[in-house]
């Protein structure tokens, strides 16, 4: 079990980080951190880059956090042509956590605006597959 | 450690028609830089010794370049590294020259993008775990990002920015219009570029380069071979080179209105050209305009602008023609489009021919310091080439 059920366009299956798919599924939307510098990053990671540690553990994302920019694609790189246009967000949470990926279709993109609060959940797309997004908080 | 200043000469280079070549295929575009760059520095095929070949799209291993020329049995490497791919590839050859180990040497950067994977290929990096690649879209939306930011960081209404952006499309298309090899060569205004569609909001089409096929070529060698063969040739001032480790977006200290990889690479090509004040040290610049926002962040990252003043020296024209420092003097990307290991070669091509006095319409009055500068990859994971020129005393 790995990433080829996540997202429009999977690239790989294989990830020391596949549990995060098993996590979407049951509603989470997890990051790690490392367990020796206690750095914590999204997209996970199991190999810190800042120590270089090995040890990682997995923290659920709780809360809102911050939209700090983003960008409304008008047309989409190869596989995502038929998703736009879809905005994509870079949103800070507590700690020293940053995560990216794309905004609700639900929040009309004149409503979008930096600094506005948000909160990042998991979500169904079509044929099965699964990814998560960032709706108001 | 000593720098590579003065140590590697420029004496001839050469640069195809940028655009859409149908009829021309890879090794063509390869002929024909090379033998323009063999004719001006009044060389012949046999009389280089070793090759750099940039390439990311369109040719693999240094055979390619072998077989295009007949190069055979020499030394060829292949470079590939991304939008500073062409810089680094002249880069490369010029550390051949100046460890001693050859002569003379040819850099040279093609690309075939038009007819390559429908464009431009975006078979995308993996900076952090593939499985997260929805992010890394293609360069616009990474660009735009920045975009997004630089105008809520500086407290700029969309309109005032977009108008700043639209005065740098119409600088590098005036430009252009001036440039025979270029891909577009026609004026257009800023009304047009301001109410073009969005790409990536905020940025439009004429914020954003074109896609093209082209090449470009230097013949390198040391200052003492190049005086007997021409009394015009360029030095080399400086050769930066930095990659970013990956982290920015995961970094919740980056700002997404500097690019530190191009001001690490700045700093290190001005300490080893002698440069302490580039506004007033350097009179012409060729920067990695794949964007608006890219090019006006750039003068901040340059230092050729205050930061957060850049808009200010748009808006004042100091990097037209007319201008104190002369920005994209040939069109840069926007006009020329952007075959990836090529770019830096054809950037290089024009500052050689500024600092030569022979530019044609676009000569400036005083250009004895030129500066080239690419950039590319994602927020984190860039990689951006600075390059300094000089004219022998």
């Amino acid at each position: 079990m790995g990433f080829e059920s996540f997202g429009t366009v999977s690239f790989t299956a294989e990830a020391k980080v596949a549990d995060f798919v098993t996590y979407l599924e049951q509603g989470k939307v997890m990051a790690t951190q490392c367990k020796n510098c206690g750095a914590k990053y999204f997209p996970p990671q199991m190999d810190c880059p800042r120590c270089l540690s090995t040890d990682a553990e997995w923290f659920e994302v709780k809360g809102s956090g911050k939209l700090i920019t983003y960008t409304t694609v008008q047309y989409g790189p190869s596989g995502f042509e038929n998703d736009a246009p879809y905005t994509l967000v870079i949103v800070d949470f507590a700690d020293g956590l940053r995560i990216f990926g794309r905004l609700s279709r639900d929040i009309k993109e004149s409503d979008i605006k930096i600094g506005m609060d948000v909160k990042v959940v998991p979500v169904k797309l079509a044929d099965d597959r699964i990814s998560y997004e960032f709706q108001r908080a | 450690m000593e720098g590579i200043r003065d140590r590697v000469a420029i004496v001839g280079m050469g640069c195809t028609q940028f655009g859409e070549l149908w009829d021309k295929n890879h090794r063509d575009l390869l002929v024909d830089a090379a033998y323009e760059a063999f004719e001006d520095a009044g060389i012949e095929p046999k009389d280089i010794q070793m090759a750099w070949y940039g390439s990311r799209e369109s040719g693999f291993t240094g055979a390619q370049l072998a077989s295009a020329l007949k190069l055979e049995y020499i030394p060829i490497s292949r470079v590939e590294n991304f939008c500073a791919g062409g810089t680094d590839t002249f880069r490369n050859a010029c550390y051949g020259v100046a460890s001693g180990v050859c002569d003379i040497a040819l850099a040279i950067g093609a690309e075939k993008c038009k007819d390559h994977f429908g464009g431009f290929n975006m078979d995308i990096l993996e900076p952090f775990d593939r499985s997260m690649t929805e992010w890394d879209g293609p360069p616009v939306n990474q660009f735009a990002q920045l975009a997004t930011r630089y105008m809520y960081h500086y407290g700029w209404k969309y309109e005032d920015l977009k108008r700043i952006f639209a005065m740098i499309d119409v600088k590098n298309h005036h430009n252009g219009t001036m440039s025979p090899k270029a891909q577009f060569r026609r004026e257009i205004t800023v009304e047009q570029a301001m109410n073009a569609p969005i790409i990536s909001y905020p940025l439009g089409l004429f914020d954003a380069c074109g896609v093209s096929d082209g090449s470009a070529a230097a013949i390198v060698t040391t200052p003492e071979i190049a005086k007997s063969m021409r009394k015009d040739y360029i030095l080399v001032k400086a050769l930066a080179l930095t990659n970013g480790g990956g982290q920015a977006v995961l970094q919740p200290e980056y700002d997404f209105i500097h690019f530190p990889e191009a001001v690490a690479a700045a700093q290190h090509a001005y300490k080893e050209a002698g440069i302490t004040n580039p506004r007033q040290e350097i009179d012409c610049a060729e920067v990695h305009d794949c964007f608006a926002i890219t090019e006006l962040i750039t003068y901040e990252d340059l230092g050729f602008s205050p930061r957060g003043k850049a808009a200010e020296d748009v808006e004042a024209g100091s990097f037209t023609l007319e201008g104190d420092l002369p920005v994209n003097t040939d069109g840069g990307l926007k006009c020329f489009g952007h075959p990836l290991s090529a770019s830096g070669l054809r950037m290089i091509y024009e500052i050689y021919h500024q600092l030569q006095g022979k530019a044609g319409p676009r000569q400036l009055k005083k250009a004895d310091v030129g500066l080239v500068h690419n950039i590319g990859g994602i927020c984190g994971f860039f990689n951006c080439a600075v390059a300094i020129f000089g004219r022998p005393d």
